[in-house]
């Protein structure tokens, strides 16, 4: 796996050889570890080209949108049926909000978890992409881990951060990745409304076999057999400091056969610079 | 023996049979009035397990109108068990409760025992001073909780004042409540437009269950799903994972009430029949009727009065 591994001193990172994770682009694993039942890694993509093109073509598609345009004058007209005045609602919700970095962030975590790592997100068509992803209750992503022939319910985290601290503010505290994974670990009133929402996604469509037996699975045990991802999307150099210690932390409070997978991606354009490069594909 | 759900059989026999015996225990507990005598803390989390994993259940047969037996099978199993839980002491969290349960009794056909339940249950208060958000999903829930417990013409009465006071106080809080928000405000704008449908539900069904028709029409369920359907596209359009599964149990339950209205059990049967409801629907009747049983419906259904 790490068969050319070199140490590079500065960054204090093991970095192997380029490998091939089925993305479309490059990457270089620079540092990995295990603890019971956790598992994190380093991950870090050299060539800015190719990730300006991955951001600006799979990236792009995900956060799109061309068909909100009739749909909107749809629901207002359905609005004014109950009575409410509609104009202010109508102002805000017809205005285009800039995409913010950690929107592309997220977007990026849901490619290089499906192109990568075989987790599957059941399609929303309904969703306003112009409406920021952060109502989902404990968890930003939400799909099926495929494994050998096995299904598993796919939960995640995902923090987008450039501050200068290893690890970064974003782990830490109430709010911080590790505290909602560990949330996310236990607390099966999460899992059970997040299956109620799927449930209209896969119902009728070609993820119905999937979500029944991730479902199954996840009841059989007991509200237990899960699969946690926490994503870090980082602009600076790798350094197992990002995660390790805070990987070691949540390995003591995960119990089996809840799995949890961390990754820090360390990418070679500024984290501002995200959204801009997303737009460039229209 | 459990109705066929593959959710029920993920779940498990032992689980489910646990279950009723725990609900039946704490049932008989509240009955006589003694205290717990097992840890609860243990208990309440496996049951809460089961309970939304019932709901699971009651969610994948919603739709199926050629399994209503199981759907109110399953929606009774779970209404058992909720109502036996401790309810959260968080007013939103505690008013989402009473909601869910309430819609589960009316599916499972235990319409007498919800009412009861919303009787004794302390409902949250309102708080004049919080956000606009979390006021109109209050006062929504308010509308909702009246028209389900419907204890004469007074709740009925007090769910459409609750949706007009919404409409009232629309105007004046919501420009400011949204402004504030920053990147949060057009997943609350989709919110907002989802409880608005919600609230005009609600009001259809309230004049539905007073006086039989809606401003002289009585496509009454083809209104309501509109409403609902208008919903659900809001909460897709954001996300809202909570609201969106309480929207479908609220469609279905609503469809559920409308079935069970004196006024649409008896119009298929004689349309001289109509000013006898009238009568004892109106406002001078001591006890107003405005719902038929399960067993009287069968009879009617088959002709028998």
């Amino acid at each position: 796996m790490l068969a050319t591994a070199t140490r590079n001193a500065a960054r204090g990172a093991i970095c192997a050889v380029r490998g091939d994770l089925g993305l479309g682009f490059g990457v270089t694993t620079c540092f990995s570890g295990t603890a019971s039942q956790v598992i994190w890694q380093g991950q870090r993509v050299l060539d800015a080209t190719e990730f300006d093109e991955y951001l600006s073509s799979t990236v792009a598609s995900r956060l799109e949108d061309t068909e909100q345009g009739k749909d909107f004058e749809a629901d207002m007209r359905a609005l004014a049926s109950t009575g409410v005045a509609t104009d202010t609602l109508e102002d805000l919700l017809q205005t285009e909000p800039a995409r913010k970095p950690w929107e592309v962030g997220e977007a990026l975590a849901e490619c290089v978890l499906e192109e990568g790592r075989g987790v599957t997100w059941p399609w929303n068509m309904e969703r306003d992409k112009r409406t920021p992803k952060a109502s989902l209750p404990g968890a930003d992503i939400v799909g099926f881990l495929v494994e050998d022939d096995d299904i598993y319910m796919a939960l995640g985290e995902v923090k987008t951060s450039f501050d200068a601290k290893r690890p970064p503010e974003v782990l830490y505290g109430r709010g911080g990745m590790i505290t909602q994974l560990d949330r996310l670990a236990r607390e099966p009133a999460i899992h059970l409304s997040l299956l109620k929402w799927l449930y209209a996604r896969c119902k009728s469509t070609i993820f119905w076999p999937m979500y029944q037996q991730a479902t199954a699975r996840y009841l059989r045990s007991g509200g237990r057999e899960i699969v946690l991802f926490g994503l870090l999307m980082r602009d600076m150099d790798p350094h197992e400091h990002d995660i390790q210690g805070r990987a070691q932390s949540l390995a003591s409070q995960v119990v089996a056969p809840t799995r949890v997978e961390l990754t820090a991606w360390h990418l070679p354009r500024p984290i501002s610079n995200w959204p801009q490069i997303a737009a460039r594909s229209a | 023996m459990l109705p066929s759900s593959w959710v029920l059989e993920a779940l498990g026999e032992d689980r489910v049979a646990w279950s009723d015996n725990e609900s039946a225990r704490r049932l008989l507990e509240l009955a006589l009035d003694t205290p717990h005598l097992i840890d609860g803390a243990r208990a309440e989390k496996d049951l809460q397990f089961v309970a939304e994993a019932m709901e699971l259940a009651v969610l994948d047969l919603l739709d199926a109108d050629n399994r209503l037996d199981e759907l109110r099978v399953v929606s009774e199993k779970a209404f058992q068990l909720l109502r036996v839980m401790s309810l959260p002491d968080a007013p939103d969290a505690r008013g989402d409760w009473l909601l869910r349960t309430a819609c589960l009794g009316i599916l499972g056909e235990r319409g007498a025992d919800v009412a009861r339940y919303l009787k004794h249950q302390a409902w949250p208060e309102g708080t004049p001073t919080a956000d606009w958000g979390s006021r109109a999903k209050a006062t929504i829930r308010d509308a909702w909780l009246l028209v389900l417990r419907k204890a004469g013409w007074e709740d009925l009465d007090s769910a459409q004042e609750r949706v007009l006071e919404l409409r009232r106080d629309q105007r004046t809080f919501e420009e400011e409540y949204l402004k504030s928000l920053g990147d949060r405000a057009r997943t609350a704008a989709w919110e907002l437009v989802a409880f608005y449908h919600l609230s005009k539900a609600a009001e259809i069904l309230a004049v539905y269950t007073t006086q039989g028709e809606v401003d002289g029409h009585f496509d009454i369920l083809q209104q309501l799903e509109a409403q609902f359907d208008r919903a659900l596209v809001a909460c897709q359009r954001a996300e809202l994972v909570e609201l969106e599964a309480t929207t479908r149990l609220l469609a279905r339950t609503a469809r559920q009430l409308v079935e069970n209205s004196i006024w649409t059990v008896t119009r298929s049967v004689d349309s001289q029949v109509a000013s006898f409801v009238k009568n004892i629907v109106s406002r001078e009747s001591a006890s107003p009727i405005f719902e038929v049983l399960p067993p009287q419906r069968r009879t009617l259904r088959e002709g028998a009065l």
